[in-house]
């Protein structure tokens, strides 16, 4: 059974003797469980400090900005506190919070009008032809780009470009390269398989490196 | 030898140290040889170390200590 700190592991709850006098910040995640449902304050007051950033992040990371990100947070730890009594302990806490905030996310992308500021991901992808060799429009790489990888303006490009992303790519991305998740939790937390989240992982990095390329190539206008 | 579409397809299984023993040989082999995918290998590498680098965003105080507020009073019986 796992019992790591940071709830990496299964979240079967434990039964062992939590009283007042135990610190929460040295139970597990799946420890922290009953205390939730409980509505221990201190066990909540655990659970941000664990996860407050987290979700931030995540949820910076999706939205494109800060006012929905902090909607996305409150209303991520609201629902935590909401729906904890119907958590079984299938998937890890954490993997269910990362499916709470990740939800929370999509449902603020979709209420907007339209994300227009999403590209076409197949646009970005390298072409080849049927004997295996690249058929791209502008050699693939280019002296100034390893120059620019070096060079502080591309942190706030590649967010833009990230932020750029089709929502389905993004998460994957965001949770996966961003956010350190491992594949299979982001598979567990989005209801895809692996190999699902491997591919779109695949296809955003490609992206990414393009968009790049492209940069350096049109002199800094894309 | 792999042809470069291969190389391309398993890109993101060998940056994360995912493929089997024999095939990250011979992805090793090809880029030492093709210098293409080679730069395709070290940038998409050095964005994804910039992209990890600069993962997180600060939450003002003052959204931390709402939620909090907001928490407590629901927790309150």
């Amino acid at each position: 059974m796992e019992t790591d700190a940071m709830g990496t592991g299964r979240t079967a709850e434990l039964p062992l003797p939590v009283g007042r006098s135990v610190p929460r910040s040295a139970l597990s995640d799946a420890q922290l469980v009953p205390l939730l449902k409980a509505a221990d304050e201190a066990a909540y007051e655990e659970l941000l400090r664990r996860y407050e950033t987290k979700i931030f992040s995540l949820a910076r990371g999706l939205t494109r900005n800060d006012t929905d990100a902090q909607d996305v947070l409150q209303e991520a730890c609201l629902s935590v506190f909401k729906h904890i009594k119907s958590f079984k302990g299938q998937s890890s806490l954490s993997t269910w919070i990362y499916r709470i905030t990740a939800n929370a996310a999509l449902m603020r992308l979709r209420g907007r009008k339209k994300d227009e500021r999403s590209v076409p991901i197949d646009d970005y992808l390298p072409q080849f032809d049927d004997t295996g060799h690249r058929v791209a429009a502008l050699p693939d790489w280019h002296p100034a780009v390893d120059e620019m990888l070096l060079n502080k303006e591309l942190g706030g490009l590649l967010r833009r470009w990230i932020s750029e992303l089709e929502p389905d790519y993004r998460l994957v991305f965001v949770m996966r390269d961003q956010e350190g998740l491992s594949n299979e939790e982001v598979a567990a937390a989005l209801n895809l398989s692996v190999p699902a989240v491997k591919s779109r992982l695949h296809r955003a990095r490609l992206y990414l490196r393009e968009r790049a390329k492209r940069y350096v190539y049109g002199g800094g206008g894309d | 030898m792999l042809d470069c579409k291969h190389v391309v397809d398993e890109l993101s299984n060998y940056l994360d140290d995912e493929v089997a023993a024999a095939l990250r040989q011979e992805i090793g082999a090809h880029l030492g040889e093709c210098r293409t995918c080679r730069a395709l290998y070290d940038s998409t590498r050095r964005i994804l170390r910039i992209v990890t680098d600069s993962r997180s965003f600060d939450i003002p105080e003052e959204v931390s200590e709402r939620i909090v507020q907001r928490l407590m009073k629901k927790i309150e019986p």
